[in-house]
């Protein structure tokens, strides 16, 4: 996790044009921006994409950031923003690579009991995910694979935190429902 | 008892684990009591615990990422990372107007000061002379001074000069 120093001297330095700033920014957070766009949209390559053009945006956009926010979630936001209109621009095409890159991960062959179990059951909810809304992907997403509080994600989709848990509720409502027949399936 | 309603309403915060341990009890409790919170809080646990890892990036995809990050940003043409601020675009023909209507300005009403003859050449230097003219100018018709007319006065202060000279 970056301090909010660190922040605080990326943003000075990028405003100011520097370069050497921006590659800094990028080793510090391509790993969680790269988890977010994967998990949204299920593939790597596409994930690269989004996270290349999240990144693409925060360098020409950076003097319309008001910080009045933390830096990461408004990186993070924009990679949301980004995998939304990745999303909505290739709907059709996502299904087939993800269920493509499903295959490639979920490779059964020397694997035990539980595992095999482990990853059926991810499976099931990142199904269940990727019918979600764009919102309750967004907040599920971001809540529990990326470890973000009810407040950061607030801030990430500039929304106020009564709506992230309505959002919340409503993805595990579908989640449960999900995971309760596959309990009774499995 | 804890309803479902205020069970929902402290949810996220009890399993971030930020209420008092008073609360967290009650929550407890209801979590006991009430199967469709209890299968929600479970539905949590096992989000949780289970879920699909990203595939970890080796160096050598995070060196082709740096790379065809900077041509996509040179391509578009965002050589400078910093754009200084936009300002509001002043239309040209409002700039040139500005300008000359300050040039106008100056010519009329800083030039004449430094042309002008009067100033030049005063046409009194002495408490005398400046009797004599006021004299003369009573006996000058003085139209131009009752008519107000600036033009005409300097015409006739400029003839008292000459007739001071010629008197003189």
């Amino acid at each position: 996790m970056i301090s909010n120093n660190k922040q605080d001297q990326f943003v000075r330095r990028l405003k100011k044009g520097d370069r050497a700033a921006f590659n800094e920014m990028v080793v510090a957070y391509r790993e969680r921006g790269f988890a977010i766009a994967y998990r949204m949209v299920g593939n790597a390559e596409d994930a690269k994409d989004i996270l290349q053009e999240a990144f693409i945006r925060v360098f020409t956009n950076i003097n319309h950031f008001k910080e009045k926010a933390h830096f990461h979630t408004w990186l993070y936001r924009i990679v949301v923003n980004c995998a939304w209109d990745h999303l909505r621009k290739r709907k059709k095409h996502k299904m087939e690579s993800t269920q493509a890159a499903e295959s490639e991960v979920f490779n059964d062959e020397g694997q035990s009991d539980d595992t095999v179990l482990n990853n059926e059951l991810a499976s099931t909810i990142d199904s269940c995910a990727r019918r979600l809304s764009d919102r309750q992907r967004s907040c599920f997403i971001l809540k529990y694979q990326n470890g973000l509080s009810i407040y950061e994600i607030a801030e990430t989709l500039g929304c106020n935190a009564s709506t992230v848990k309505v959002h919340l509720f409503r993805a595990l409502g579908k989640m449960r429902k999900a995971l309760n027949a596959y309990k009774k399936g499995g | 008892m804890l309803k479902c309603f205020f069970f929902k309403r402290k949810f996220f915060e009890y399993c971030e684990g930020k209420l008092s341990e008073r609360d967290c009890k009650k929550m407890r409790r209801h979590i006991d009591e009430c199967r469709r919170c209890r299968e929600l809080f479970e539905t949590v646990g096992r989000v949780e615990r289970v879920h699909k890892d990203v595939p970890k990036q080796s160096e050598t995809f995070w060196h082709n990422f740096s790379v065809e990050l900077n041509q996509r940003l040179d391509k578009r043409g965002a050589k400078k990372l910093w754009r200084p601020p936009t300002f509001t675009v002043i239309p040209k023909p409002a700039v040139a107007f500005a300008v000359a209507a300050m040039v106008l300005l100056t010519f009329v009403f800083i030039m004449p000061q430094f042309n002008n003859k009067y100033v030049q050449n005063p046409l009194v230097s002495t408490p005398d002379a400046l009797f004599k003219e006021v004299l003369l100018l009573e006996d000058v018709t003085g139209v131009a001074l009752l008519n107000h007319n600036e033009d005409a006065y300097f015409d006739e202060i400029e003839l008292f000069y000459e007739l001071d000279q010629e008197v003189g």
